[in-house]
């Protein structure tokens, strides 16, 4: 039974040892800070929707199985849909969900470095790719409770 | 708990599994490509999370039971 659970985390833990460790060599010509940049925002636009879609689904069943687990992981996906204050591209007053927010700074932080490569711009941008990773590590720590769900 | 009770909490079980699945396969693609996005991908990209919280599922309790 453990080890049946082990082998049917495996492709998720190997998922995320990739995306926090990176893997292959940058291609030449190539900006390795944009190029992890990209790769994260990308990575993690589908680790919040794949979350929030899985965690909609499995609620009555997971709550069933493990309340507290069930609680922890429907608060994070509340925190993460919540809507927080922010400005549209015209500098005007808006609110935008808090997942979303990572995404769209990460995005205006990434072409904020491509135009002007600076340290203190990469700092910004590595400093929001940070919050976001962390958020991911969150969401795929309950993704694989999900997945264990299943059983073997 | 009953056998049909099983058979409900596997069928429930399966979207998720297609969900996480999925995602470890767009996550690997991702990571074969060990360059910058083109103008066009990056644009994309963009797009995509703009629309990302249309569906229900990205509204919370509150709007929900708002309608």
């Amino acid at each position: 039974m453990k080890q049946a659970l082990r082998l049917s985390i495996l492709p998720l833990l190997i998922a995320s040892g990739f995306f926090f460790n990176g893997c292959a060599s940058i291609l030449p010509g190539h900006d390795a800070v944009v190029v992890r940049a990209e790769q994260t925002i990308s990575i993690s636009t589908d680790a919040f929707d794949t979350f929030l879609k899985s965690e909609d689904q499995t609620h009555v069943t997971f709550c069933s199985v493990s309340p507290e687990g069930c609680r922890a992981a429907h608060s994070f996906a509340e925190f993460l849909k919540a809507k927080v204050p922010d400005h549209d591209p015209l500098g005007n007053p808006t609110e935008v969900r808090r997942a979303k927010q990572y995404l769209n700074s990460a995005i205006h932080l990434t072409e904020v470095y491509k135009e002007n490569r600076t340290a203190e711009n990469k700092r910004n941008l590595q400093t929001i790719l940070a919050t976001i990773t962390a958020a991911v590590a969150e969401a795929q720590k309950y993704l694989v409770q999900f997945r264990a769900l299943k059983g073997p | 708990m009953g056998i049909d009770a099983i058979i409900a909490l596997i069928g429930s079980l399966i979207p998720v599994v297609n969900n996480v699945i999925g995602f470890i396969n767009r996550t690997a693609e991702s990571l074969r490509q060990n360059k910058e996005m083109t103008p066009e991908q990056f644009a994309a990209l963009k797009a995509h999370i703009e629309s990302i919280d249309e569906p229900d599922y990205w509204k919370t309790d509150a709007e929900r039971a708002g309608g």
